[in-house]
């Protein structure tokens, strides 16, 4: 069953706001909400989950309309479980108590649901009465083996680590089976070596919850390796969804390709096999079919190369190292091109172009073309 | 596949669900207001002559004696407290730790109580005079009237003053006294040119609160027969058949306070710009007192002595004396009881009240909720006296069925000390993150289950803080038991004035020294949060 939402929020007076946004989740889909710093992530999560009111639009979920118009669902009968920044467990219950918090609602909601159908209740009586508190129980237990935490069911928020508090927290807003799981910048509490294996244990474990769960990040290196898909928010908007290769690779929008990892352009010119720039023909990425004229090509750094100046056969643009950054397995060389116009390339950690050499440039592999920014055609950016 | 959507754009701000808090805090606020409101309906019943009489030579010499006694009270505090407060945080002062405790505890004195005991110790009949009498001496000084209220008030008000300075001069960035003494600059011209200049808020805020604090005394200036606007108030609602008088003159009190706290604010929205800046502070080297630490030591000994030995003596002396002569002391027992019942059903009354405009203020911020948090404050402006009255007359008048009973006496304890109630729950509710709460909600808890099963019971520390503070401090109220308590409701505050009344002593020590140890216990708790803090 697929899961679908759109909204249309906007705000007059603040920056973050989320402006008419469509999205649709597929069943057991991990979606990645992938933004900057204030484009309205959160608030979409917010208007998913009922903690904010959307302007206009409409949100369905597993086939229910909690939002839309004349229509909202309270977040308490939405079905929809949300693992917060902070995680949220509550301070004053145990781990098994956080966990076992939502199944006292569900079971809540049944007796009161139940009442409502005399008939029903009665046939159900025996069932609800006897496995109460023992189902209730095992559905802990269940959840808290999910996220490979069963010793920590006696334990109190502040007894656990920070990854295990992450883990505690998804395993609570499993626990009564949401239909949708939303998560909320997961991993931005957690230190850097802690937050790669937390996010492959967090992978593992949406996998076999087979839950639809959109997570909100900044982080892209993030949202790639986790997500199936990943839409790309920017100012309000959704710019872009896609599997991960797909954004990074044909980015749809500038924005897009400056946000997700480095970026740089260069103006050229369409020819019948690629675009002829400064540095030499360049392959186009995808069928580029509407693509004409003059462009600006996107180019990653990894597919810039650089030679000794004048080696025969290879380069043809010629540059000056600006600076480079080295970071180990990799650096980033910064070059100044005879145009003015700077490139970035992305090399080995064994070459060596020191700031202030020359040197030659290529592009090995295909990029991006865009109508150039001075044209008015530009969809989606800079108004 | 989902794609990008274009479609019109439609703006509006931002809207947060709507809380069921909203309409029980509206409630909360509105009786915040009764008795303001009420006494100036009542005030407007009054005839010309009561409204002219304000311009009357004698009504302005009350209020100009009210005025003049909070001047000079105030003024006398800042003489007392500035160099306490200097010299238990800045100087190597012996036992500066307990001399700081020691100078605030006067604080626990109620003022009446300290009327009482300074009446038993140098009034007429008094211990001093029975001490004086076999050397010849057959009179002592007056102890009624102004100087003796200014003397009682001063002793028991400025330690609200040492408080303030001891913060003020805590937060001082010590940074900006060694750059004076750097720049060549003596200790003490240091002092004067570089600290006290940035103890003007403070100092000015403190003595406003001392002000306040004697404008709004009814209990010190009536034992020690000094006619202000709230003694006055008293006599003309007791022994006049035209109370509408009583609200004008209550009307005339508030408006002094509300000038009072308009200065105040005033003052301090002027005075935000010093701050201290970034950084952490280095805690103060230590001014060395060398040889003047015997005059500042006797200085401290001796106010000390006559802020607290004095009461604590003469007290135990009559407590004594009345064992002795076989004073009962069962009614004491009976009093105490009372006061505990009635001023834990307001502290009940005040938490429970507390919680809805707590939530409405720190979760759904508005301007509107911003003016019910502040409507909420209400009662550490109104003074006790003015409260009671206008209650009186809403009893006599609107409600007849609870007049002489104690629901009444437990709504102006509500009003009165509600901010209490208040600062608890507001501080605890800041703690408590919302996405705790959206958690339970998006975990399928109705609202009302989320407040049962996870805001109350964090809130609890908050809760039993607000509802202490409201029980200490209702269990010393005096004007609004006495003109509230059913009659035959006798209380530890109303078996004080009515023994002092009479002048029996003896009688009035044993609720007097309860009460001295029932305004200690939240300052104890002061002290030690304090001391933590210093570590």
């Amino acid at each position: 069953m697929g899961l679908r939402k759109s909204f249309a929020q906007g705000s007059a007076r603040e920056v973050c706001a989320v402006d008419d946004l469509s999205l649709t989740v597929r069943s057991g889909e991990t979606v990645a909400l992938l933004g900057p710093s204030g484009c309205g992530k959160t608030t979409t999560l917010r208007i998913i989950a009922g903690f904010e009111r959307p302007n206009a639009g409409r949100v369905t979920i597993a086939g229910r309309e909690v939002v839309g118009a004349g229509t909202f669902l309270p977040p308490e009968r939405r079905r929809v479980g949300m693992v917060f920044q902070d995680y949220a467990l509550f301070p004053h219950l145990t781990v098994a108590d956080n966990v076992a918090y939502g199944l006292e609602n569900s079971t809540i909601a049944r007796w009161t649901s139940a009442l409502r159908r005399p008939l029903a209740a009665l046939r159900d009586l025996f069932r609800f009465a006897s496995v109460g508190a023992a189902a209730i129980d095992a559905r802990v237990q269940e959840a808290l083996e999910l996220v490979a935490l069963p010793h920590v069911a006696r334990r109190f928020p502040h007894e656990l680590s920070g990854g295990e508090a992450q883990r505690v927290a998804l395993a609570r807003a499993l626990a009564p089976g949401p239909a949708l799981l939303l998560l909320d910048e997961p991993f931005s509490n957690l230190d850097a070596p802690l937050r790669a294996s937390v996010r492959g244990e967090v992978r593992e474990i949406l996998r076999r919850a087979s839950t639809a769960s959109i997570f909100v990040t900044h982080d892209q290196e993030e949202a790639f390796a986790i997500a199936d898909r990943v839409a790309v928010q920017l100012r309000g908007r959704i710019e872009q969804v896609g599997l991960p290769a797909e954004i990074y690779h044909r980015p749809a929008t500038r924005s897009v390709a400056a946000f997700v990892g480095e970026a740089d352009f260069l103006p050229g010119t369409v020819t019948s096999d690629g675009v002829e720039t400064e540095i030499g023909r360049i392959p186009i990425e995808g069928e580029s079919g509407a693509a004409a004229g003059s462009v600006d090509v996107m180019l990653r750094p990894e597919r810039v190369q650089l030679a000794v100046e004048d080696a025969p056969g290879l380069g043809h643009g010629r540059a000056v190292v600006e600076r480079r950054e080295f970071y180990g397995h990799d650096q980033l060389v910064t070059l100044r091109l005879e145009s003015g116009a700077r490139i970035r390339a992305r090399l080995g950690p064994d070459a060596d172009f020191p700031p202030g050499c020359r040197a030659s440039v290529f592009a090995t592999g295909a990029g991006v073309v865009y109508p150039p920014l001075s044209g008015a055609k530009e969809p989606a950016p800079g108004e | 596949m989902a794609g990008v959507a274009a479609r019109s754009t439609v703006l509006a701000h931002r809207r947060r669900l709507p809380s069921p808090a909203w309409p029980l805090a509206l409630i909360v606020a509105a009786a915040m207001l009764l008795p303001l409101i009420y006494l100036v309906v009542r005030a407007l019943d009054a005839d010309a002559a009561a409204w002219s009489a304000l311009g009357d030579a004698s009504s302005l010499r009350l209020l100009a004696r009210t005025a003049l006694l909070a001047l000079a009270v105030a003024g006398a505090s800042l003489v007392l407290a500035l160099p306490m407060a200097w010299l238990t945080v800045r100087t190597d002062l012996p036992l500066r730790r307990l001399w700081s405790v020691l100078a605030i505890v006067p604080l626990v004195v109620p003022s009446y109580v300290g009327a009482v005991a300074f009446v038993a110790a140098f009034g007429p009949r008094g211990t001093l005079q029975e001490i004086l009498s076999p050397l010849g001496v057959d009179a002592v000084p007056q102890i009624y009237g102004f100087p003796g209220a200014f003397l009682a008030l001063t002793l028991f008000s400025y330690p609200y003053l040492l408080l303030v300075l001891r913060a003020g001069l805590r937060g001082i960035d010590p940074a900006l006294e060694d750059a004076s003494r750097s720049l060549g600059m003596g200790s003490w011209r240091t002092f004067l040119r570089v600290t006290i200049p940035q103890l003007r808020v403070p100092i000015t805020a403190g003595s406003l609160l001392v002000a306040l604090y004697v404008v709004s005394d009814f209990g010190a200036v009536s034992l020690l027969r000094t006619d202000t606007l709230t003694r006055a108030i008293f006599v003309q609602y007791q022994n006049s058949f035209d109370r509408a008088a009583a609200a004008v003159l209550g009307l005339e009190l508030v408006g002094l306070v509300a000038l009072i706290l308009l200065l105040e604010w005033l003052y301090r929205r002027r005075g935000r710009f010093h701050g201290s800046g970034p950084g952490t502070p280095r805690p103060p080297r230590l001014l060395r007192l060398g040889r003047w630490r015997w005059p500042a030591l006797t200085f401290l000994t001796v106010i000390v002595l006559i802020a607290l030995g004095v009461p604590a003596g003469v007290l135990l002396h009559w407590l004594v004396r009345g064992l002795q002569a076989g004073e009962p002391f069962a009614g004491t027992w009976g009093a105490a009881l009372n006061s505990a019942w009635v001023s834990a059903a307001a502290g009940l009354v005040a938490v429970v009240a507390a919680i809805p405009v707590a939530i409405v203020a720190v979760r759904r911020p508005s301007p509107l909720a911003a003016l019910m948090e502040r409507v909420g404050y209400t009662g550490f402006a109104l003074p006790g006296i003015v409260v009671a009255l206008s209650l009186v007359f809403f009893g006599l008048r609107v409600v007849p069925a609870v007049y002489q009973s104690w629901v009444l006496l437990v709504f102006a304890y509500l009003v009165l000390f509600f901010p209490l109630a208040l600062g608890g729950v507001r501080t605890s509710l800041v703690q408590i993150r919302p996405e705790i709460e959206e958690a339970a909600r998006s975990l399928g808890g109705s609202p009302g289950r989320v407040l049962a099963t996870i805001t109350i019971p964090l809130l609890i520390p908050g809760l039993v803080s607000g509802f202490a503070l409201v029980f200490l401090t209702a269990m010393k109220e005096l004007p609004a038991t006495i003109l509230l308590a059913p009659i035959g409701f006798d209380t530890l505050a109303t078996e004080i004035w009515s023994a002092s009344s009479e002048a029996f002593f003896a009688r009035a020590a044993a609720p007097a020294l309860i009460l001295i140890l029932v305004a200690a216990l939240p300052l104890a708790l002061l002290v030690i949060r304090e001391h933590r803090v210093e570590r």
